[in-house]
């Protein structure tokens, strides 16, 4: 359904840090607690890399692609674009998404 | 009086690690399986605190004359069913674990086996099957101080290892191999339990006697124990051993941030490690080694 909010790709993911969000970082691999949950979920390189970006600024599905393959070095970029929209669906899943 | 008699009369204070165990009992199996286990333990019958009063009882009722059972309580509680009165001993064990998992909220608990050796502990987590016992039984036979097989007690404040010094819980095959080492006393196996057979190892009376010696982690190891396989220790993602340590905790939810950050801090300083074992031998030698090292390069 078209909507008057705008088109899907330029909506801006944001991290929900201040719901209470702690994390760590192990060779490029994220472990975080989400407070408001209580649950704690590792996250894989390339949501690890996706979390990281989200970290510096709110940023388009199409920028989060491409600042996550800059992270990566991945070559395969139609792979990685498929994974961020995955990678997005979970943090929405788990709370991590403001 | 001795332990057994002490044990079917008003019952003793016991104490164990940060925790004073009032145990009464007039059950045989446990009266002389606890005078067994907990010889080298301090022991008083003085009218003191305890942190918890366990008993085991025979199960009243027709039923005790041709399948006898026993009763676990915990501060007049019974949290479980009856089991049979041949598996008392292991059953005062587990519930003895139980109330500790259940209650001590002031350490963050991990399901995991840890042993120390030159102020160093190493924390062996595992599931049923994966060795740890057995592992963790060889190394305190071996000059590692026991600290336990079951619960490691983490501290919320400096993040240092209690001691939690009890008879390591020994099944099936294990029980023979253990028995061979030099030094090693078992009790009477157990039948039947739902582990399979169960025996109970006394605890060295060096790691009884410095039960109040706490240690920082340096190892965090994942046993397991695979006959077809080659004995090698491996290093292992970080994150995956915090995920697994959370997961293995009985209280981890309960400390929301302050269990994270702690967690985080003893997976920052520890080394984290798979230890695949078809031997007992060449998997002490393994952990041998690492401590060596350590010791070399402190």
């Amino acid at each position: 359904m078209e909507s008057d909010i705008g088109p899907a790709a330029a909506r801006l993911y944001r991290l929900a840090t201040e719901n209470g969000l702690v994390w760590r970082s192990w060779d490029g691999e994220i472990v975080v607690l989400n407070e408001a949950s209580g649950d704690t979920h590792r996250l894989d390189l390339v949501a690890s890399a996706a979390f990281e970006v989200l970290l510096d600024a709110p940023a388009d599905a199409q920028t989060l692609t491409r600042r996550v393959i800059e992270e990566l070095g991945a070559v395969d970029e139609q792979r990685i674009a498929s994974s961020i929209e995955t990678v997005l669906g979970k943090f929405a899943e788990l709370g991590l998404l403001a | 009086m001795n332990l057994a008699a002490r044990a079917a009369a008003g019952g003793f204070f016991l104490r164990t690690g940060p925790f004073v165990f009032h145990v009464r009992s007039s059950m045989p199996a446990v009266t002389s399986g606890v005078a067994l286990l907990y010889a080298d333990h301090p022991v008083t019958d003085a009218a003191e605190f305890a942190d918890f009063r366990v008993s085991v009882s025979p199960a009243s009722g027709v039923r005790r004359y041709w399948r006898p059972q026993a009763i676990f309580r915990c501060d007049g509680f019974q949290p479980f069913k009856p089991l049979p009165a041949a598996q008392a001993l292991p059953f005062l064990e587990w519930g003895m674990n139980w109330a500790i998992a259940e209650h001590a909220h002031q350490f963050l608990i991990i399901h995991a086996a840890a042993v120390e050796r030159d102020g160093r502990v190493a924390i062996l987590p595992g599931l049923s099957g994966s060795g740890k016992s057995t592992l963790c039984a060889a190394l305190a036979l071996r000059g590692w101080r026991l600290f336990t097989d079951e619960l490691t007690l983490i501290s919320l404040h400096d993040s240092a290892i209690s001691p939690l010094v009890r008879p390591v819980s020994l099944k099936n095959e294990s029980i023979e191999v253990i028995r061979r080492f030099p030094g090693a006393t078992l009790s009477d196996p157990a039948e039947d339990t739902a582990k399979g057979t169960v025996a109970l190892m006394k605890p060295p009376v060096e790691s009884v006697r410095r039960a109040d010696e706490r240690a920082l982690p340096a190892w965090i190891v994942f046993p397991r124990f695979g006959r077809m396989e080659t004995t090698r220790l491996e290093p292992r993602s970080k994150a995956e051993t915090f995920i697994e340590l959370a997961n293995n905790s009985f209280n981890y939810h309960v400390h929301g941030r302050r269990g994270f950050e702690l967690l985080a801090g003893i997976i920052e300083r520890c080394a984290c490690l798979s230890l695949t074992f078809n031997d007992l031998e060449p998997a002490i030698a393994l952990l041998d080694g690492l401590a060596e090292r350590s010791r070399a390069a402190a």
